[in-house]
């Protein structure tokens, strides 16, 4: 088969883009360590959240690591049309801190995300999706839900509330 | 002799697929003005937030699903046809795809358009995707199923045809435009399942109540195990025109059909083993499917890269032809006053851009920055909004009058609207790229939120001058659709004339088929190649997920109950 | 022949239009993102991993004024030091009283990014006017704290003793250590 010169070197170069984007999506893995929203915060029934004992009274708890350093847990139920917490109350989380977001739905597909960050997952229900990040700022971030979940879904919004590390744990008792 | 006097009948199908295409998408573009000016506020008067979502539904259904499909129908039916140079096996098997996919799709429409009229019992509030548990009426899912029953019946057509070909030409290379058809049609059967099973084991009995909850995990990783590949089906047929009459309108040849092959199997290989990369962001999918996607996304854009080149290269040789010279000189002896060569170029030039933002999309873990926001319809409306769609239309400026022995009318209107269509474009999809890094959300009749006091911050310019600038790209786009729609049905009106001013001829390629290996017609090979490629993306997944909480869980009630 | 010229004419206007306007947007969107990145707020790269909020720095950086009234100050000296369980930051500003009455600067509370407070004091003696003095002070922050804000007190010295405290946003310190 003839390939034009110029093409060869079209093909090589063409080659060499795609694997040098594969070589920066890994990189920002490997290197970097941004996780990836997974299967590790299993499966859930959707019909029976009230009875869980984290999505039953969601909020946030103060914890801490497995080397002891302090974190945060923030669980998150999304229902038609709002967050609990966050849109009757914002979800207040520490800065410079950990902090691991575990968001699942009692209805219908909804999604997360918190605006102007890369905090952003999809919350299906009968899974719990778990995002673990750091805010270096404190401040009021906007949440909004961007996946159509029904008619209300535009109206579907809430904040998270970054405050400064020691007033959140000498707000709440550490759950270990 | 024109093709409508060689085959009447063929012409004649060609006539319905096309008439059906424009009707779905003159009533979902009106439907995406509407939606431009509601979200933005410049004008909310037309319908309620509510009924936004039926409306985006129609928009969805109609323009990515009917639109798409019956023009591919059309064009493809036309192009087997010519290129083996005989008609269907049975015109009445024909006949019956048709009315199928027919019959489908108005099942779908009034499924969806019954939730803006009080009298009507459906509704289908779902979108084009419809994730369960958001449940439509059983109707919807209904017409969908027989839409995509009637395209495998198309494509069935199509294969008896290369068939009843065949066995007179047992050592022939598969003519080129055949060959895309065919391996076309192999990608869309092979993804076309994922989305059959869910709809016909799982959301159409759930819809009747045969069964109680769905799995939305698993019912949505089906959809985009089907939901990447489809863009495909959309994307070759304006693959074919750019390859197989672009050249020509271009004056000239097209450069490589060896290529052009290699590139139609890449896609037959890569269209579907990609599709977490719509569920990046998904809990319940591990990482590892997710990385796996990544790669064969990156590795997919090979052949659109490939593409650019030879198309390219095929028009500097047409350019050359007409007398152009210099190293870019050239450029200004292409038939710009040419309307089907100016949308296809127009068109071409555009994917560019949409590549590179679904480059961006298919960025893992970049995607935690785009994904849902108002940046990826910016995207894919560039890709099947442009690169397929203004590729359909323009040519069907040249295609129109040789399957219906009709002059094109209004000439002039028609060389304004594929500009008019292209600056339209910019403009809305710039804004939308531009308030999705912002943060603004898609799929969202009001995306301003008041009550919360949420602001999003532009990075390059302020989000009420992105509100405008969706609104008024979007309305010239609704222009440059009417101007269309006035030139094709004016046309249609028409009466016969003696003669078309349309040479349908498409000379030979510079480099043709004899210069590339036989390998490559064998559509067999490179058939398990791709269900190989595809078992190895999604078999263990999808048994995972069915292994764990079973085939039906966990689930939840159905939306609305 | 003039339906020929018009038609190209009117042909020539529409290519200008539907390309140049494309051109135009896109090539304004895309000077907005380079000085988004590189000219936004001093140049500086602040990126770490975690979250992505993209902060810009404008703010009193090593060598530039004060934004205060009563006297006219600069930042001369600036350092953030680093240490295993504090780093301490060190701020030298000098103050010229360009008024009629004695002033007296000092340097308070320095707060940083994460919200944590460290309390300064350290104050220059009374300026005559004309006079220039220079103040420094440390403070004791957390690991990879940003100081993001200082208060400083100007006093007046003159019939009345007046003070007027200013929070004045702190650019990028340098880091040592």
């Amino acid at each position: 088969m003839e390939i034009h010169r110029y093409e060869k070197l079209w093909t090589a170069a063409s080659l060499v883009i795609i694997v040098g984007f594969i070589a920066t999506i890994t990189y920002g893995t490997v290197v970097v360590g941004v996780a990836m929203v997974d299967d590790s915060g299993g499966t859930i029934d959707a019909d029976s959240l009230n009875d869980h004992p984290e999505f039953g009274d969601p909020g946030v708890e103060a914890t801490t690591t497995e080397d002891g350093e302090p974190a945060a847990d923030a669980y998150v139920v999304a229902r038609q049309y709002l967050f609990q917490p966050g849109t009757a109350e914002p979800i207040t989380v520490p800065a410079d801190t950990p902090v691991t977001f575990h968001v699942t739905s009692g209805d219908v597909t909804h999604g997360f995300s918190v605006v102007g960050t890369n905090v952003n997952t999809m919350v299906i229900p009968g899974q719990v999706a778990e995002i673990t990040v750091e805010f270096s700022e404190t401040g009021e971030y906007g949440l909004v839900c961007h996946e159509y979940c029904g008619a209300g879904h535009h109206d579907m919004a809430g904040s998270i509330e970054v405050v400064p590390r020691s007033e959140f744990f000498d707000d709440t008792e550490v759950n270990a | 002799m024109t093709f409508v006097d060689d085959y009447p009948d063929e012409a004649r199908i060609v006539r319905y697929n096309l008439a059906v295409a424009f009707a779905a998408l003159g009533i979902g573009g009106l439907f995406g003005m509407v939606q431009a000016l509601h979200r933005t506020g410049v004008f909310r008067g037309v319908i309620s937030s509510t009924d936004y979502y039926t409306l985006l539904t129609g928009h969805g259904v109609l323009l990515a699903l009917v639109f798409t499909t019956f023009f591919l129908c059309a064009l493809f039916t036309w192009g087997v046809t010519r290129s083996l140079g005989r008609g269907t096996v049975d015109y009445r098997f024909t006949q019956a795809w048709f009315w199928t996919m027919l019959a489908g799709s108005v099942l779908a429409a009034v499924a969806i358009l019954g939730g803006l009229v009080a009298g009507i019992p459906t509704s289908a509030d779902v979108l084009y995707t419809f994730y369960a548990p958001l449940q439509a009426h059983p109707l919807f899912y209904v017409g969908l199923a027989l839409l995509v029953v009637g395209s495998w019946m198309a494509g069935l057509d199509w294969f008896r045809t290369y068939r009843a070909w065949r066995a007179e030409n047992p050592d022939e290379r598969i003519p080129l435009q055949t060959f895309m058809v065919l391996t076309t049609m192999l990608m869309w059967y092979l993804s076309s399942v994922g989305v059959a099973v869910e709809v016909l084991v799982f959301v159409l009995p759930w819809s009747l109540g045969l069964i109680p909850k769905v799995d939305p995990l698993l019912t949505r990783t089906l959809f985009w195990y089907f939901g990447h590949a489809v863009v495909y089906f959309w994307l070759l047929p304006a693959y074919f025109v750019w390859y197989t009459i672009l050249p020509k309108l271009s004056g000239g040849r097209l450069f490589s059909d060896p290529l052009a092959r290699v590139v139609f199997l890449l896609f037959l290989l890569l269209s579907t083993p990609v599709g977490f990369h719509h569920q990046y962001i998904d809990p319940g999918v591990p990482e590892g499917y997710k990385f796996l996607a990544m790669t064969n996304t990156m590795f997919l854009l090979l052949p659109s890269l490939l593409t650019a080149f030879t198309v390219v290269a095929s028009m500097e040789h047409g350019a050359r032809q007409r007398g152009g010279s210099g190293y870019l000189g050239w450029l200004r002896s292409l038939p710009w006053d040419s309307p089907a060569f100016v949308g296809a170029t127009l068109a071409g030039l555009m994917f560019a851009a949409g590549g590179f933002s679904g480059m961006i999309n298919a960025g893992m873990n970049i995607n935690y920055l785009v994904h849902n926001t108002i940046w990826v319809p910016g995207h894919f409306h560039l890709t099947v909004g442009t690169a397929a769609a203004l590729t359909f239309m323009a040519v069907t400026y040249w295609l129109f009058p040789q399957v219906s022995g009709k002059r094109l009318r209004h000439k002039s209107v028609a060389l304004v609207q594929p500009y008019l269509w292209f600056l339209g474009m910019t403009l809305m999809s710039n804004a939308m790229h531009r308030a999705g890094l912002a943060g603004v959300p898609r799929r969202t009749a009001e995306p301003q939120y008041p009550d919360a006091g949420i602001t999003f911050e532009g990075v390059v310019g302020g989000i009420s001058e992105m509100r405008i600038q969706i609104a008024i790209g979007g309305t010239l786009l609704f222009v440059s659709l009417v101007l269309f729609l006035y030139v094709l049905v004016s046309t249609w009106l028409s009466s016969r004339t003696p003669t078309i001013d349309v040479s349908g001829a498409l000379p030979d390629p510079l480099s043709g088929p004899s210069h590339s290996p036989a390998v490559l017609d064998n559509l067999r090979l490179w058939t398990a190649i791709a269900v190989l490629l595809v078992v190895l993306a999604y078999g263990v997944p999808l048994a995972d997920m069915v292994m764990t909480d079973g085939l039906f869980g966990p689930g939840s009630v159905p939306f609305p109950e | 022949m003039s339906d020929e010229t018009d038609r190209r004419t009117l042909l020539r206007v529409v290519i200008a239009l539907a390309i140049g306007i494309p051109v135009l947007v896109e090539a304004t969107t895309f000077a907005g993102l380079i000085d988004a990145q590189f000219g936004g707020g001093g140049g500086d790269d602040d990126s770490d991993g975690g979250d992505g909020t993209q902060t810009t720095r404008e703010g009193v950086g090593v060598g530039d004024a004060l934004p205060i009234d009563g006297a006219t100050a600069r930042l001369t000296d600036g350092a953030l030091q680093q240490g295993d369980d504090a780093w301490t930051l060190a701020l030298t500003v000098t103050v010229e009283n360009t008024g009629d009455a004695p002033v007296s600067l000092g340097l308070e509370t320095v707060t940083t990014a994460a919200g944590e407070s460290a309390a300064g004091g350290a104050t220059t003696d009374e300026i005559p006017p004309g006079e220039t003095a220079t103040v420094t002070e440390t403070w004791r922050l957390a690991p990879n704290a940003t100081p993001a804000r200082l208060t400083v007190v100007t006093t007046t010295h003159g019939t009345e003793r007046r003070s007027q405290a200013s929070v004045v946003t702190l650019g990028k310190i340098p880091v040592s250590g």
